[in-house]
């Protein structure tokens, strides 16, 4: 054999792999061990051959960005070994994911929880920010949680860099209800502040334990989103009639949306609003979200391993959908998703244990 | 770019030895001598960037694609594989990993058009052997797909860092006008500041000529193997130390090193005078500048060399007359070395057909060789990798 391929053997030699726990379009998911130690991880198995048109982007940025990226909010990628005609990515294996979270109802959330679990995501975002890279898919379902409680980013199918200036991107991603109002106006040049923005979003839903912004199709999410918080004026977001897709919405006033998250106290109520601008350019970027008073505030965040998990099984991760060049990646339609969307954030109020618990309101 | 350098998979895995390089070509010396693999070197570079203006690739992808190339062979030999496939994958994925995709049909039926017209045959038009490829070529690179370039090193060096690079601040709204202008101010600010920034270190200021000399030399150390032996820093540092040279020697008075007018004069004249003498030291700015960096001279100088050695063979290779690239003073400074060389080896011609035909016979040879069960000490070519590389 040559040099590479008995690289390749000693490296798939390492790793067992178990049972099946997920599938996705391109990828199925594996339990695995690492035989040396025992360890758990979990192998996704990328199914190169029967791609007539080469390797899928979505894969290829993902072993791309894992291969670089290394942060303790970031799901590692320990290994990458082929089979045939296989990729199989070496991933860390975690118990859970934010949503799974967010919907038991059984578990009570601590405003010093959200604050640990949003100061987890900040620190993963802002290191992907500072090496250049969009994450541009974030969403509670991507954000994972390993049993010892820390919270990871994961899924860089979308991710791309932006170091250079002025090239243009496709504004059909990030999953609808966690995109920003650029995107759905079409805007081609954008930065970091999309990643903040859904970093908002999961914010205000990780208070009210609903999605906040759930739109069902991409013009009813900018009416939601406008229905909430206001449609923006020309004060408010310079330049943004002037985007591609800009069109009328119909007028609604200023609205104090903030009050609606008011049990997460006066700083994280800031937070949000910081984080959920309209205009880009004033939206906080990751590291000065870090340095918001919210995180120096009281309370102090739990300590992941203290925080709360689902005691259920852990259920099949969904893959990301086959995302073709351009297309909207929406993963909306999963069950337990359509499920969430039925009760509408007014319902909520009423009932004490839903919601995040009231410390300061 | 994407992540730092310093914990990237280029700067932990992909800078090798010189003695890597060559024990990687060792087979294919059996076939060919140094020079010509050198050559083949820059052929193959050469036709990633045709196939790349093909598919409407800019520069950056292009030079992915070739570092991808390179990367390949340092696992594998030519006379072992079909090149002309190897290098379409390249092509095909450096596009993917550089957001500019390109349909693998379309790579196809461009990279079949473009080796008709330089009269290859070798190369299977077929999107199915070009997906298999992919997957080898993947593997060989260890799935490490990003590649530090060193534009951005020569931009940043030179003061010439686009207006967002490196830092994030901002999203841009094309259609935003305000946006626009706030930046354009921002950036002249900054170019300002740089400018006042007398003692600026890590930073030169060179003129416009210079730099697109720089430019035009990072475009052609792909043609080498330097992006293997020396971080993308080195390799722009050497290329605005060549430049620098050239500048002086060319035109020393127009050579806009930050220094005040009696400097230059001095300069001037004691370029004069070492160029009559026929030693050409960098101006004081210029090696000022040099040495500010923590960097190994010796290593800047090797790297130096690496590139400088490149003209005169790639000007045996292919009379520059043949390239439409613009020289200028490069082609002026290797001129004399290139005579002495022609005058030497003038009777061995080696050009883009010979190559064409050495690598069928190379690989041809390779075939007999590997089916001889005599060949003593070879045993090393697998046959599954020989099957599985697509080998025609």
């Amino acid at each position: 054999m040559d040099l590479a391929a008995i690289e390749n053997q000693r490296r798939a030699d390492r790793w067992d792999k178990g049972i099946k726990i997920g599938e996705g379009t391109f990828a199925n998911v594996y339990k695995g061990t690492e035989k040396a130690t025992g360890r758990k991880v979990a192998i996704k198995k990328i199914k190169v051959g029967e791609m007539k048109d080469g390797l899928d982007m979505t894969a290829l940025r993902e072993v791309k960005f894992l291969q670089e990226l290394r942060h303790p909010n970031i799901i590692a990628l320990l290994d990458v070994f082929s089979v045939k005609q296989n990729i199989n990515l070496v991933l860390e294996f975690l118990d859970t994911d934010l949503e799974a979270v967010i919907r038991d109802k059984a578990l009570i959330f601590q405003n010093a929880d959200i604050k640990s679990w949003m100061a987890m995501s900040l620190r993963g975002l802002e290191y992907i920010h500072r090496n250049g890279v969009l994450h541009r898919d974030l969403k509670p379902n991507n954000l994972l949680i390993a049993s010892n409680g820390e919270l990871k980013i994961a899924d860089f199918g979308l991710a791309r860099e932006f170091g250079d200036a002025g090239s243009r991107m496709t504004c059909q991603v990030i999953t609808r209800w966690y995109r920003p109002p650029e995107l759905l106006f079409g805007a081609r040049y954008y930065s970091a502040a999309v990643d903040i923005w859904s970093i908002g979003t999961i914010f205000v839903e990780l208070i009210l334990r609903v999605p906040f912004l759930a739109g069902d199709t991409d013009i009813d999410q900018l009416k939601k989103t406008f229905h909430a918080m206001g449609t923006p004026t020309e004060q408010d977001w310079p330049g943004h009639t002037k985007l591609p897709d800009y069109h009328e919405t119909p007028q609604h006033p200023k609205n104090p949306w903030w009050n609606m998250i008011s049990s997460i106290g006066k700083e994280g109520q800031d937070l949000a609003r910081e984080l959920l601008r309209f205009d880009p350019l004033q939206r906080l970027s990751a590291v000065t979200a870090l340095h918001h008073e919210y995180f120096t505030a009281f309370p102090r965040p739990t300590p992941p391993i203290k925080l709360p998990k689902p005691l259920a099984e852990l259920r099949p991760r969904a893959l990301a959908p086959d995302e073709t060049q351009g297309k909207p990646i929406l993963s909306g339609t999963e069950n337990g998703v359509v499920k969430r969307k039925a009760e509408s954030p007014s319902t909520l109020g009423l009932d004490g244990k839903r919601i995040a618990r009231r410390l300061f309101a | 770019m994407s992540s730092s350098f310093w914990s990237s998979s280029h700067c932990h895995h992909w800078l090798v030895t010189r003695s890597s390089v060559a024990a990687a070509r060792s087979i294919d010396l059996r076939y060919a001598t140094p020079r010509q693999i050198y050559c083949l070197g820059i052929w193959f570079a050469n036709l990633i960037q045709k196939l790349g203006k093909k598919l409407a690739l800019r520069q950056i992808p292009i030079a992915t694609a070739t570092i991808f190339f390179r990367r390949f062979y340092l696992k594998n030999s030519y006379c072992e594989t079909n090149p002309y496939l190897v290098l379409a994958a390249c092509c095909f994925v450096a596009a993917k990993v550089e957001e500019t995709p390109v349909h693998i049909k379309t790579v196809v039926s461009e990279a079949k058009l473009m080796f008709q017209e330089n009269n290859i045959k070798l190369f299977p038009a077929d999107p199915h052997k070009l997906g298999e490829m992919e997957f080898y070529l993947l593997e060989d690179l260890d799935f490490h797909l990003v590649i530090f370039h060193p534009y951005r090193a020569l931009w940043s060096m030179t003061g010439r860092e686009p207006a967002d690079s490196g830092k994030f601040p901002q999203s841009r709204v094309e259609e935003d006008q305000e946006i626009k202008k706030r930046e354009a101010d921002a950036k002249k600010k900054r170019d300002e500041e740089i400018r006042k920034a007398g003692s600026g270190e890590g930073l030169i200021e060179i003129n416009e000529g210079a730099m697109q000399i720089c430019q035009f030399m990072l475009n052609d150390t792909y043609r080498t193997e330097v992006h293997l032996l020396y971080p993308p820093y080195i390799i722009a540092l050497a290329v605005i130390c060549i430049a620098l040279g050239l500048a002086t020697v060319s035109n020393p008075a127009q050579s806009k090193t930050r220094s005040s007018s009696t400097q230059q004069n001095t300069l001037a004249q004691s370029t004069s005078i070492s160029e009559s003498l026929g030693i050409r030291p960098p101006s004081t700015e210029a090696a000022g500048f040099l040495a500010s960096f923590n960097v190994s001279l010796p290593v800047l100088l090797a790297c130096v060399q690496d590139i400088i050695v490149l003209y005169p063979i790639w000007e045996t290779f292919e009379p520059s007359a043949a390239r439409n690239q613009p020289q200028g003073p490069l082609a002026a400074a290797t001129a004399a070395v290139q005579k002495d060389k022609l005058e030497v080896e003038g009777e061995d011609k080696f050009g883009p057909e010979e190559a064409e035909a050495l690598v069928r016979r190379m690989i041809e040879e390779r075939v007999v060789d590997v089916g001889h069960p005599d060949d003593a000490g070879v045993g090393t070519m697998p046959k599954l990798s020989g099957k599985k590389r697509g080998r025609q």
